[in-house]
């Protein structure tokens, strides 16, 4: 299982255009993504992280180059399958939950497993399960505008879990939290990535940065530098900090 | 005021789709209630203008009996103040026409001695051909209903039978014969000069009969004349009197309909319109309130935010009003020249007045749609600048979203119990509600339109199915008898009789009953008139049961004393089953209880049926058969015209409805199907851009369920789905308003002409087609408008 690619970009371009003027958001960029890792990306704003991901993970199209998921090309999937792999093989989680306004929390996390057809018993049991593990049990029957904005982010760790995806993609899913309810959402996702999940995480925050055990540096749309880590433990959380921030401002 | 008039601009901008629809309803809504009354007005005032015009006649008296002295009841009516009253006018019957080798069917034509014009009532007015005082010798002038109907044009030659004769003679003209011309009139006077009547009609047997118009300065005086009349003729009238009513009410009757459909139609489109328009201000109130908010805040008073609405749709009311008027004159022109073609001539098309009328329809339109814009604007009084600024919306709503859940709390999961497309369906109509009522609404009334209308034409086009509901016998063939003299009757009923494949053969006639006026008797009875009234009678030798005829209560005369009265008699005379009716025929009292009560459109149920025992001159005389098959019907026709060609004409009865049928939907169809599209079009427009509204707003959850693995085609498909499953709620209302409500307000309508029961066809297969052609179009309308969803990729749901 030793660094297994589990997702694969070669030659990766985005160029956005508004009325006459193009922008190249992602140049050029080759990038495995591997198998059990907390891979996190970082960069300035602008840089052009939340497209890479988007890219990665088959939410967004290509302008140029490819991208594999376990050696299946991806950026030509139609439709249809395009569909399969985002309810099977993926969970998104975003900075703002994103969940389904009029949706109860327990609706909204059951969700992809009625899209994915399994057995409504099945589905309820392992979304009760799940909410009771993010701690949100009790709330089964709250739109998410009744609960607070961390218990929201849990709901959609949840709903990007319940179909035991073999990638989770987040995108600043602490960005719009309060420092304690930031931990708590980081600590799952730990504790998820401990027992052999795969994530992928944008943040700009080196805290956050910290639970990596790799992390991507993106500049300009480029990758700008990588830096692999020992796995996460509390313990040495000031080095490994420090370590980060050397590594920014050292090429800064 | 530059604030008002950039924000007003800015709202017509912004939401063109939305704009451009509602000036689209505000069209068709003007088009629609402008076309009906435009219809309705000017078929009256068309009508009697040339009444007006043309001295017409509010009587017409038919002496065919010899019954009373023409000449002397041409000389009272003559010397009478406030009357105008025509020559006599003498005719003979003729009995058959043929055009290019084609016998006209249904048709009683008169062959009139022109006398010297003006006749004093009824002048003919010249459609084609040269005016000329008398028609040239061996020319004749013919009526608009019977040249139009069967495209004869001037120079064209006809032949007719007059007893034993053949004549060919040439029109010479084509004139408006105003009173017996009409819409659906069986009955063409041909005029010919003198000489040529003499010469061709004078050695006829059997004397002139005579016609002659009245025409009174003040018609609600005609009872009056009428009692003084009698009393210096000192017996009833007994002769055919035709009064304004029966002479005028075809000329109306399918611009009624029309107008009554169309104004129906008018104001629900105009119920569309409005509410969509309060739709679209609450809608634009809503997403703009942070705005109105930071307005109020700079200063900007509430009177005056109104006023850019009430400006915005000022402005887009009069943009659609307009060309609405416009088009409505000439859909109306349309519609009157197809059902009023008879009183169309060559030089003039028909006149369509009433710009007024026009005008204030237009301003009411406005004025209702002002109304409604102020009424919804005036939501935007109660903005709080700071709640709007911080909110986007008041306090109040604000917390009402963070409420709803309360409602959600009640019901177990709708994912539970279904699949998660069917639950996206259902929710896109449910969470919806006004549009969604809005939609419901026009699949109703589309699919009612459409199914009306089918249902109208398909009944129509059936008639001969139903058709003794409508008046008619059912025998599969009718052979009239043309000249008498020469027929041996008893070898042709021999003949008949021995024809295996002919069941029954009965014989009916016309004759006309007097009712004498009741000033003699009891003046106290309400339902009693002062003046005798005439009334065409069906005479009946025979069955009239094996005839087909039919009553709606009651049971056909079977003894010499029984009678049968249309719905119209029943009520003029405030006759019901068994009560007991006095009628002079041919000039004897007769006493007759009332069997059975019929409609019948031919003669807006005004007439009377009775047995041949009481009648000595039938005329005409025609005989009914009845077939064992009908298949046999064009060879028995065949036969019996080669076998008895001088004497007889038969006719298989298809082809006599034929004609009333050909001529009521030819009317009908082009307002119907015009109709039935533009409801199609607003439904599909409305549910198209309230589907989009609605979809765009739900942008969000609908990237959602993509970025969780839901095809933009599966999105899709559920909305559609939801709006399928809506419309064909609304389809199955449609069919019951289509099949069951309109056809009653339809009869109320009808019930004035004689008509309580409409005989409907459902044509199944068809209505099934026209419900789900809604369906359609709604479905339609959905999957197009959710074309957004395809554009949405996930990723907006980072861009927050
Ligand atoms: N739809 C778009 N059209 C044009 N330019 C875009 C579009 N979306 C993003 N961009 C540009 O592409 C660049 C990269 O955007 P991206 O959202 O990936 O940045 P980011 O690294 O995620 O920034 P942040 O940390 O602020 O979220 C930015 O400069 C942005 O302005
Ligand atoms: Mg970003």
């Amino acid at each position: 299982m030793l660094n297994t690619a589990i997702i694969q970009a070669k030659n990766l371009c985005k160029t956005y255009s508004t009325g006459s003027e193009q922008f190249h958001a992602i140049r050029n960029i080759d990038l495995d993504i591997f198998q059990g890792d907390f891979t996190v990306i970082m960069g300035d704003s602008g840089s052009g992280k939340s497209t890479l991901l988007y890219m990665l993970s088959g939410l967004d199209s290509l302008t140029a180059g490819e991208v594999y998921f376990r050696q299946q090309r991806i950026d030509q999937f139609f439709e249809k399958e395009l569909g399969a792999f985002r309810t099977q093989k993926i969970g998104y989680v975003y900075q703002s939950s994103n969940l389904v306004p009029d949706l109860t929390l327990f609706e909204n996390i059951a969700l992809p497993g009625y899209v994915a057809g399994t057995s409504k018993r099945e589905v309820k049991q392992k979304a009760l399960s799940l909410m009771e593990s993010m701690n949100i049990d009790g709330q089964q029957k709250r739109l998410p505008a009744e609960v607070s904005g961390g218990q929201q982010q849990r709901a959609a760790i949840a709903r990007a879990i319940m179909n035991t995806p073999d990638i989770i993609f987040a995108d600043e899913p602490t960005g719009s939290l309060n420092y304690e309810q930031g931990v708590k959402v980081l600590d799952i996702l730990t504790q998820m990535n401990a027992k052999g999940q795969s994530i992928v995480m944008v943040t700009h925050d080196i805290k956050s940065a910290c639970r990596a055990n790799r992390i991507i540096f993106i500049r300009d749309g480029k990758v700008g530098g990588m830096l692999e880590l020992d796995p996460y433990s509390p313990d040495g959380l000031q080095d490994r900090e420090s370590l980060i921030f050397s590594y920014i401002t050292g090429r800064g | 005021m530059a604030a008002i008039t950039s924000i007003c601009l800015g709202n017509l901008r912004k939401r063109k789709v939305q704009n451009l629809l509602i000036a689209l309803l505000i069209l068709l809504s003007t088009l629609l209630m402008n076309t009906s009354i435009t219809v309705i007005a000017n078929s009256e005032d068309l009508y009697e203008d040339l009444h007006q015009e043309t001295q017409g006649s509010h009587e017409i008296l038919n002496l065919t009996q010899g019954l009373h002295n023409p000449q002397q009841i041409a000389d009272w009516w003559a010397s009478q103040e406030g009357v105008t009253a025509s020559v006599l006018l003498p005719y003979r019957p003729l009995a058959g026409v043929t055009y290019k080798g084609e016998e006209i069917p249904n048709q009683y034509l008169y062959m009139m001695n022109t006398p010297d014009r003006p006749f004093g009532t009824d002048e003919l007015v010249f459609a084609q051909g040269k005016e000329t005082p008398l028609p040239a010798p061996g020319a004749v002038w013919i009526p608009t209903s019977l040249a139009y109907k069967n495209e004869i044009a001037v120079g064209d030659e006809l032949q007719f039978k007059a007893g034993s004769t053949q004549l060919t003679l040439k029109v010479s003209a084509i004139v408006i014969d105003l009173p017996l011309g009409g819409p659906f009139s069986t009955t063409a006077r041909i005029w010919l000069n003198d000489t040529d009547y003499g010469h061709y009609l004078g050695g006829l047997p059997g004397s002139d009969s005579y016609f002659m118009g009245i025409r009174f300065t003040d018609y609600s005086q005609h009872e009056a004349y009428w009692e003084r009349f009698e009393n210096y003729l000192g017996v009833p009238f007994m002769e055919e009197r035709l009064t304004y009513e029966e002479l005028s009410s075809f000329y109306f009757i399918m611009n009624k309909i029309i107008g009554f459909v169309m104004s129906f139609l008018g104001i629900v489109m105009i119920l569309v319109a409005l509410f969509t328009i309060g739709f679209t201000i609450s809608d634009s109130i809503l997403s703009s309130y942070t705005t109105i908010g930071i307005f109020k805040s700079l200063g900007l008073s509430s009177r005056k935010i109104i006023v850019t609405y009430i400006l915005q749709y000022s402005l887009l009311s009069l943009v659609a009003i307009l060309p609405g008027v416009v088009f409505s004159r000439l859909l109306s022109r349309i519609i009157i020249e197809q059902s009023l073609s008879f009183l169309k001539t060559a030089q003039t098309s028909i006149p369509i007045q009433n710009i007024g009328t026009s005008v204030s329809v237009g301003a009411g339109m406005l004025l209702v749609i002002l109304l409604c814009v102020w009424l919804y604007a005036s939501k935007t009084r109660p903005i709080q600048p700071m709640q709007a600024i911080r909110y986007g919306m008041s306090e109040a709503a604000y917390s009402g979203i963070n409420k709803r859940g309360n409602r959600n709390k009640r019901r177990s999961s709708d994912f539970e119990r279904w699949p998660v497309s069917v639950v996206i369906g259902l929710r896109n109509v449910t969470r919806n509600v006004k549009g969604s009522l809005l939609m419901l609404l026009l699949t109703t009334v589309t699919t009612a339109v459409l199914v009306f209308g089918l249902v109208l034409v398909n009944s129509i086009s059936q008639m001969q199915k139903t058709a003794p509901l409508w008046g008619y016998d059912s025998a599969n063939v009718v052979i009239r008898i043309v000249n008498a003299s020469e027929l041996d009757r008893a070898a042709l009923e021999r003949d008949i009789r021995a024809d295996s494949r002919i069941v029954n053969l009965n014989w009916a006639g016309h004759a006309i009953g007097v009712v004498p006026g009741n000033r003699m008797q009891h003046s106290t009875s309400t339902t009693g008139q002062a003046q005798s009234i005439s009334i065409p009678l069906t005479v009946v030798e025979g069955s009239m049961d094996e005839m087909g005829l039919a009553n709606i209560t009651g049971r056909n005369p079977q003894n010499p004393n029984e009678i049968s009265i249309g719905i119209n008699i029943s009520r003029q005379l405030g006759k019901e089953l068994g009560d007991i009716i006095e009628l002079y025929i041919e000039g004897k009292r007769h006493s007759f209880t009332v069997t059975g009560i019929y409609q019948s459109i031919a003669n807006m149920s005004f007439q009377a049926r009775v047995t041949a025992d009481v009648v000595t001159k039938l005329n005409p005389d025609d005989g009914y058969m009845n077939l064992s098959d009908v298949q046999d019907s064009d060879d028995i026709v065949r036969q019996l015209n080669d076998q008895y060609s001088s004497s007889i004409q038969a006719v298989k009865q298809q082809t006599l409805l034929d004609s009333v049928f050909k001529e009521a939907s030819a009317v009908l169809i082009i307002p119907m199907s015009i109709l039935g599209l533009l409801f199609l079009m607003v439904s599909w427009l409305i549910i198209y851009s309230t589907c989009r509204i609605h979809i765009r707003k739900e942008t969000k959850p609908y990237g959602i369920y993509k970025s969780i693995g839901l095809t933009s085609n599966t999105i899709r498909g559920a909305v559609t789905w939801g709006i399928v499953g809506l419309s064909l709620i609304g389809a199955g209302l449609g069919i019951l308003c289509g099949i069951s409500l309109l056809p009653h307000l339809l009869r109320g309508l009808l019930s004035s002409y004689g008509i309580v029961k409409l005989p409907l066809f459902m044509n199944w297969t068809g209505i099934s087609l026209l419900a789900l052609l809604s369906i359609t179009v709604a479905g339609l309308g959905c999957w197009i408008a959710s074309r957004v969803i395809l554009k949405t990729t996930p990723r907006i749901l980072v861009s927050e």
